[in-house]
């Protein structure tokens, strides 16, 4: 036995050194998988918000120049969040993946496609699930989120601009009432018997302001996609 | 594939789960080489490597339950070896200088990089070719001196290189072209291909 062999066994003798348990490595490689797992679920959630907004969006409103540019920024600021997340979670998902233990012989390129990939494919389905929406409404109510989903609609109430948005209460033959989003209540005038809105939908409406908190729409979308119908002016 | 050694090592760490003892085969088995390795890898003293050897093979024996053959016990114990050297000079702080012995004959198989046909034959111009190798080799950044130090000092091949350094294979490709690339580079500068003609 030479000096080192010697000096080793001593030390693990001495200090009553075992091998560490197969089960703890066995946790971690566990732990690893479930946070790449977790990101890629989280990432998945992004993905679903950046959707949300996407589709969301009345982007034809703004197009029509009937919001300030200014608010233009508060168009795009979910997208740099949700990606934020999303970037924040792929970084961490390829950073466990490599972890686990054949993790490091696949490309870091592949890895993060793959990661973003499931996301992604997560994200749609979310979407599509209207899961995002829920999330959407559960996390409107908190924090720094409430603050900037509170700005975020308030722009959408611009009537002289043209455009409005709120919650819509009651429901007569050619006309309703709407809760905008800053709380100021409005009587919405419309030429469509067969609107199929109902009270409690989130409404944006395109059209011009008759008179105080009177106005006419033109265009009324019912956040969700559930509907969508254009009307000729009011006579 | 498992040769008769990666056997014999998977039987004697099987041993040394149930007996300390066992685990001194294996000690005296890859002392040479890592000790080797880590001196050539981070130009640590004697004194250095040893402890560094030391420190390396009791995490080699409280990690035995991890090793389960999916990957050969020598590139796993280098694996190990590689990172509590890199742990040790990350906390030390130490300026890496290639302190290998000048007698250390493997050196010249870094000449392969350069692709030269030269042929030495007299032992006093090889002892100074080893030792502008040696110092080619200590100004390389250490991204490239371990992969060439394990590729053509220790042999090692592309797939074992990936298990030790925990790389994809196309990673250890890549890291070996920059590696000899600049290793030429370096050659040239400091006239080891000058010499190599005389």
């Amino acid at each position: 036995m030479n000096n080192l062999s010697k000096s080793v066994l001593e030390k693990i003798k001495k200090a009553g050194l075992r091998p560490r348990p197969k089960w703890q490595f066995v946790a971690w490689r566990v732990l690893f998988w479930i946070i790449f797992i977790l990101s890629v679920f989280v990432g998945g959630g992004a993905f679903g918000m950046i959707f949300h907004q996407l589709f969301g969006t009345e982007w034809g409103f703004m197009h029509k120049g009937m919001i300030s540019p200014f608010y233009g920024v508060m168009l795009i600021l979910p997208y740099i969040c949700w990606f934020s997340v999303l970037g924040v979670m792929v970084a961490i998902s390829f950073k466990t993946f490599s972890q686990t233990k054949k993790g490091y012989k696949y490309r870091p390129l592949l890895v993060i496609g793959i990661s973003v990939f499931l996301s992604f494919l997560l994200g749609l389905f979310v979407y599509q699930m209207q899961l995002s929406h829920g999330m959407h409404e559960q996390m409107k109510g908190f924090g720094p989120y409430a603050k900037f989903n509170q700005k975020h609609d308030a722009m959408w109430v611009a009537p002289e601009n043209g455009v409005l948005m709120g919650e819509i209460l009651e429901i007569s033959e050619t006309s309703f009432s709407l809760k905008d989003m800053n709380g100021e209540n409005w009587t919405i005038h419309f030429t469509d018997e067969d609107l199929g809105v109902e009270p409690g939908d989130r409404a944006f409406i395109m059209g011009e302001e008759s008179a105080q908190s009177e106005f006419v729409a033109t265009e009324i979308k019912v956040r969700g996609d559930r509907f969508e119908r254009k009307f000729g002016p009011r006579s | 594939m498992h040769d008769d050694s990666q056997t014999a090592d998977t039987e004697l760490v099987a041993l040394a789960l149930q007996n300390p003892d066992y685990f001194t085969p294996l000690v005296e088995r890859y002392e040479p080489k890592l000790f080797r390795y880590i001196r050539r890898f981070a130009g640590l003293s004697k004194e250095c490597a040893e402890d560094v050897l030391q420190e390396a093979f009791l995490k080699i024996y409280r990690n035995l339950n991890d090793f389960d053959g999916d990957l050969k016990f020598s590139s796993w114990v280098y694996r190990i070896a590689h990172n509590e050297t890199v742990s040790y000079l990350r906390k030390n702080k130490k300026k890496e200088t290639v302190t290998i012995e000048n007698n250390d004959p493997d050196m010249i198989n870094l000449l392969d990089v350069l692709e030269s046909d030269a042929n030495v034959v007299n032992d006093a111009k090889k002892m100074e070719i080893r030792e502008k190798v040696r110092q080619v080799l200590g100004e390389l950044p250490q991204k490239y001196r371990e992969v060439l130090v394990l590729r053509f000092l220790e042999e090692l091949d592309y797939a074992e290189i990936s298990d030790v350094l925990r790389k994809p294979m196309g990673t250890v490709a890549t890291l070996l072209n920059r590696a000899k690339t600049k290793f030429k580079e370096l050659a040239i500068k400091n006239h080891l291909t000058l010499l190599l003609h005389e």
